[in-house]
């Protein structure tokens, strides 16, 4: 297990270094001197102040000795840099914001699971009725509705009309009301059709059967021994809807006005402020890695046989 | 159901045996009218439509659905059934052509890593996975960061953000095909690998990829509407849907019907995509079936 462990790290280290080196380069490459977006559009300068802001913010180096300086930065010190127009330092902004996005996407996550699963096992052993048919075309649309048109459409409903939940802020759990759902609503399509699927492969096993004719009662049938093993797919589609959640997330954030990380990039990307929207890329590229590392290792837990792949022989041989 | 199609004596996989089955798809069948419908109208909406996409009437602001204004006017009395019916250009060619540009590029290079494995796999692999080391809506806006906003900008952004997909799909299909005995006899001919690549190993790679591709018009449509929402694709005043919502959120309270229609062509466009790509699926690849 542990070897595992290490190699899947042996490999995410190269990946996360390569890709502060891919962001720097595409920054650097951007059109438009940071100088003079850093003095501002309209201030007026000089030549002797561009210089100086150049020299400034390091820019009169070369490129590799930039890049060197900028990894050395994120990687030893997890410093991102100082943004251009506010002139802080980015890490702060962004350990600042972080636990609001964080937050933000435990909710979506908990709302996914606890909702997906549920409708999709309950689809599945209901399969091929009117229940299923109406579960399944819910789904469908939960797919395809665009989540920030969710976002619009709820807000529409319950803080303009109905006046219960708050539009926009983050002050307390009832603002993460309405962004937790519409960040979620494509999530929860996702996993409980793939719940219902995988499920419907495992319902008709021997060992279903089984555990049935031994008198368990039906819930235990199909949370304890059904759903335990159609659960390896389902724990792949969530890494996965975690991934596309955290692009969501930033859309989410901007409309509902959430000080996180993703209205944080989309405002940088606007003001041009390269560095903040490095340092905060990166940081999400660093989040959803680890999500992905643990996502695997979940794995582990989850399937005997890839545990096995990993033990080796060796030991196996000694137990008998 | 394999009986209602047996006694046609269609060869499975092939075309007649893909449409006979598509055809027998509901949903399929609506989806392909949906988006045919909307295609058609996108394109005659200037000359079979009383009034302009662009005609500002203030007269008119917020005016409610009405006759002369089926889905009603927006903030500054610009007729709404126009502008969404001229919008489905914006969506549907960024959705084509972003996924064309992506699936073109990432079977070149899937296909290629496959084939030759070993270094030039390696390199080409390691290379796609810093790309996906960033989820894929925020690798776009980061391009977009970088190129700048625009349509053209927005489909190479997109498309970008989509190739690593398309290559690795492609890679593990060749990797199936390439042991193949087919694959061999064609080497054993002195058949060129350029040809072997195109003509033997593709086209046998080719049909998850095309129930890829069907999803990814519906998905790249998705994002460039929510990039444009968020004011980093298409800019308003042009008609994107995304940047029509995002322009008519500002008046959510005065004028809440601005904010439905927009939103509705988006998921409509969507669904039917995938209603065509659940089709494709169910009719290419058995196994892939839910």
């Amino acid at each position: 297990m542990i070897k595992y462990i290490l190699k899947r790290l042996l490999i995410m280290v190269p990946i996360l270094i390569s890709a502060a080196i891919l962001i720097f380069s595409l920054m650097n490459f951007v059109p438009g001197d940071p100088a003079l977006i850093a003095l501002g559009e309209n201030a007026s300068y000089t030549e002797a102040d561009v210089a100086a802001m150049q020299a400034h913010l390091g820019l009169d180096q070369p490129f590799i000795v930039r890049l060197a300086s900028y990894l050395k930065g994120v990687f030893l010190h997890l410093d991102f840099g100082n943004s251009y127009t506010r002139g802080t330092s980015v890490r702060l902004e962004l350990a600042d914001r972080f636990p609001t996005t964080v937050f933000l996407a435990c909710c979506c996550v908990l709302l996914i699971l606890l909702v997906g699963i549920p409708v999709g096992v309950r689809a599945a052993v209901k399969a091929n009725t009117f229940e299923d048919r109406l579960s399944m075309f819910l789904t469908l649309l939960g797919n395809c509705i665009p989540s920030f048109w969710l976002a619009l459409m709820l807000t529409l409903l319950f803080s303009l009309t109905l006046g219960w939940l708050p539009s926009s802020g983050a002050k307390s759990l009832k603002y993460f009301i309405l962004p937790a759902i519409s960040g979620a609503a494509g999530g929860i399509a996702g996993i409980a059709r793939q719940t219902r699927a995988s499920m419907l492969e495992v319902i008709r096993s021997d060992f279903v059967t089984a555990a049935r004719s031994k008198g368990l009662s039906e819930r235990s049938v199909i949370y304890g021994h059904a759903l335990s093993n159609a659960l390896i797919p389902i724990i792949t589609v969530s890494g996965q809807q975690l991934g596309r959640m955290m692009g969501g997330i930033a859309i989410i954030e901007t409309i509902f006005s959430i000080p996180g990380l993703g209205s944080f990039l989309v405002s940088s990307i606007k003001l041009r402020d390269y560095p903040s929207v490095q340092g905060c890329v990166l940081y999400i590229a660093f989040t959803v890695s680890i999500i992905m590392l643990l996502t695997d290792l979940l794995y582990a837990f989850v399937d005997p046989r890839f545990k096995a792949q990993y033990v080796g022989t060796k030991k196996r041989g000694s137990t008998k | 159901m394999t009986g209602k199609y047996e006694n046609k004596n269609l060869k499975p996989g092939s075309f007649p045996y893909i449409w006979e089955r598509i055809s027998h798809n509901t949903g399929a069948m609506v989806g392909i009218a949906v988006i045919c419908l909307i295609i058609v109208l996108s394109i005659f909406s200037p000359y079979i439509l009383k009034h302009n996409y662009s005609t500002i009437n203030l007269s008119n602001a917020g005016a409610l659905p009405s006759l002369d204004h089926p889905f009603g006017c927006d903030e500054v009395g610009r007729d709404i059934l126009a502008r969404v019916l001229y919008g489905a250009r914006y969506t549907l060619s960024i959705g084509l052509l972003s996924t064309l540009f992506a699936s073109v590029v990432g079977i070149f290079l899937g296909s290629v890593a496959g084939y030759f494995g070993g270094v030039v796999d390696m390199f080409l692999m390691r290379f796609l996975d810093i790309f996906q080391a960033f989820p894929q809506l925020l690798l776009a806006m980061t391009l977009v960061a970088i190129f700048g906003t625009g349509l053209d900008k927005c489909i190479l952004a997109l498309g970008i953000s989509n190739i690593p997909g398309y290559a690795r799909m492609t890679r593990a299909n060749v990797l199936n095909i390439r042991s193949n005995e087919y694959i061999e006899a064609a080497v054993s001919i002195k058949c060129s690998t350029w040809r072997i690549i195109t003509k033997h190993v593709v086209p046998n790679a080719f049909s998850p990829l095309i129930i890829a591709m069907a999803m990814g018009i519906a998905n790249s449509g998705l994002a460039a509407s929510a990039l444009s929402f968020v004011g980093l694709g298409i800019q308003p005043p042009k008609p994107e849907w995304g940047a029509m919502l995002a322009s008519a959120r500002n008046y959510i309270r005065a004028y809440p019907h601005t904010v439905i229609f927009p939103g509705s062509f988006i998921m409509l466009t969507v669904l039917s995509f995938n209603l065509i790509g659940d089709a494709l699926r169910d009719a290419m690849d058995p196994k892939l079936r839910d």
